[in-house]
């Protein structure tokens, strides 16, 4: 009975493809992770104008952040009743306000170096632990969320003692456009937009 | 005393206040499934009773964490919540027990001894370095692990984000205070209201720069600390659920290591 044989013996060797295939993008997403984190110290830490310092990360940020994924993520079950322009608002507003807060702390991480402690499957992704140590502040763990579903691994979160910014996130927005009256999602474009106009006047 | 009268006008109306959510209708699945996990159906209280704790931390707490964090470098901060967290190590250890997680258990037990001792009264943190981690445990954890569910969330005065069932633990933990069932008389009872006292100072001065950043950041900051807290919560019962597996020790995995070389 050669293909009960095979399928008795393809189960295994599926199983073991599977457990190698996640081992692979284990090491490649803690790779990635201390490729990002080395590439975002380098900049902190380097020369150059504030500006410019501002422009290099603004580029990682685009590039190792799956923006789009988590700002859709965040609208969680508003996205469906959201209109094409509301969407598109949406996600420019989301990626200002991701890539404003990220330059915001350039100067808080000055000096800061991490150590990657382990990388596992995590919900089909893979969570990379870090512990980051900075002089002069107690040392901060932190769990980054790396997604291969683009096909090129990228972030999709960062999970601190056990809580999660998208999830965080989701909440707050939800708890806006619920509040907003009546499940509008302009009213979160509305306080979005008000936040970055006042993060911009501050910063 | 202003806030004391503020205090007393606020217990005053606590029962006018408690007014409560209106669930959305049936005919909207998504947001009654949103309704029922957010699971607040007191919001619009607890709302209020965060507000005010807010105007009251405004006055109290916060200048009063601010002058703590001023008056004292990181490492004397440090210290003191060492010295408070190792006098909550018996009440760790004890609901470390009730959970029947005896290795998370001797990491307590282990914690309380070589800190008091090596680590001078628990001054330094000393067990951490030497392979027994600090974890929470405490009443609310016991209950969750033996099945019990959080309830409604809650805002309270003083206590913060919380659930019937932490709440609950909280009673249980400080009616379980040790230095209680060692005697009574002024000297206890200074002690007792010492240890309060810093210990409140000195968690809201460590988590202030998170608690700022989280009213800076946030659009609805009542939200997000609600899911905060929750997350918070579910990850700490999870750690105790899943207990500390056993591990070879490093004394024994030494040679094999050696010979391989």
């Amino acid at each position: 009975m050669p293909t009960r044989r095979s399928l008795f013996l393809s189960v295994p060797l599926i199983l073991v493809g599977a457990a190698a295939l996640a081992a692979d993008e284990a090491s490649a997403a803690s790779d990635f992770v201390r490729q990002t984190g080395d590439a975002i110290l380098n900049i902190v830490n380097g020369s150059g104008t504030m500006a410019e310092k501002r422009t290099q990360l603004t580029a990682i940020v685009n590039n190792a952040v799956d923006v789009d994924g988590i700002g859709r993520f965040e609208l969680g079950r508003f996205w469906p009743i959201a209109t094409p322009e509301q969407r598109q608002t949406f996600l420019s507003l989301f990626r200002q306000y991701l890539v404003f807060n990220v330059t915001g702390r350039l100067g808080q991480y000055k000096g800061s170096n991490f150590t990657i402690d382990r990388s596992e499957p995590l919900n089909g992704d893979i969570a990379v632990s870090t512990t980051i140590h900075t002089p002069g502040q107690p040392t901060a763990d932190m769990q980054w969320i790396v997604s291969f579903a683009s096909g090129k691994p990228q972030i999709v979160d960062l999970v601190a003692e056990g809580t999660s910014m998208r999830v965080t996130q989701r909440s707050d927005y939800a708890s806006v456009i619920t509040r907003g009256g009546g499940e509008n999602v302009q009213a979160l474009i509305d306080a979005l937009r008000q936040q970055l106009s006042r993060m911009q006047g501050s910063g | 005393m202003r806030l004391f009268r503020l205090l007393f006008a606020f217990a005053l109306s606590l029962p006018m206040l408690a007014a409560c959510a209106t669930p959305p209708p049936a005919s909207q699945p998504e947001a009654l499934a949103d309704y029922r996990e957010t699971n607040d159906p007191l919001e619009p209280t607890n709302r209020i009773i965060y507000e005010v704790s807010n105007d009251v931390a405004d006055v109290t707490l916060s200048p009063a964490a601010r002058a703590y964090r001023w008056a004292l470098p990181e490492g004397v901060r440090n210290s003191v919540s060492n010295v408070l967290s190792n006098l909550g190590s018996p009440i760790r250890f004890g609901n470390d027990m009730l959970q029947f997680k005896s290795r998370r258990a001797g990491d307590t037990l282990m914690r309380f001894v070589i800190n008091s001792t090596v680590g001078l009264g628990g001054i330094f943190d000393v067990a951490s370095g030497w392979g027994y981690p600090d974890h929470a445990s405490d009443f609310g954890m016991t209950l969750a692990v033996w099945g019990s569910p959080p309830g409604p969330y809650l805002f309270l005065p003083l206590l913060g984000p919380t659930d019937p069932r932490d709440v609950a633990g909280f009673a249980a933990d400080t009616a379980a205070n040790p230095v209680r069932a060692m005697g009574s008389g002024p000297g206890f009872t200074v002690f007792n209201w010492l240890t309060l006292g810093t210990t409140t100072i000195s968690e809201y001065a460590d988590n202030l720069p998170a608690i700022n950043e989280v009213k800076r950041t946030a659009l609805d900051p009542y939200a997000t600390f609600r899911s905060l807290y929750r997350q918070h919560r579910q990850a700490q019962i999870a750690a105790a659920k899943k207990g500390r597996p056993a591990t070879i020790p490093v004394w024994f995995s030494l040679p094999t290591k050696q010979q391989s070389e």
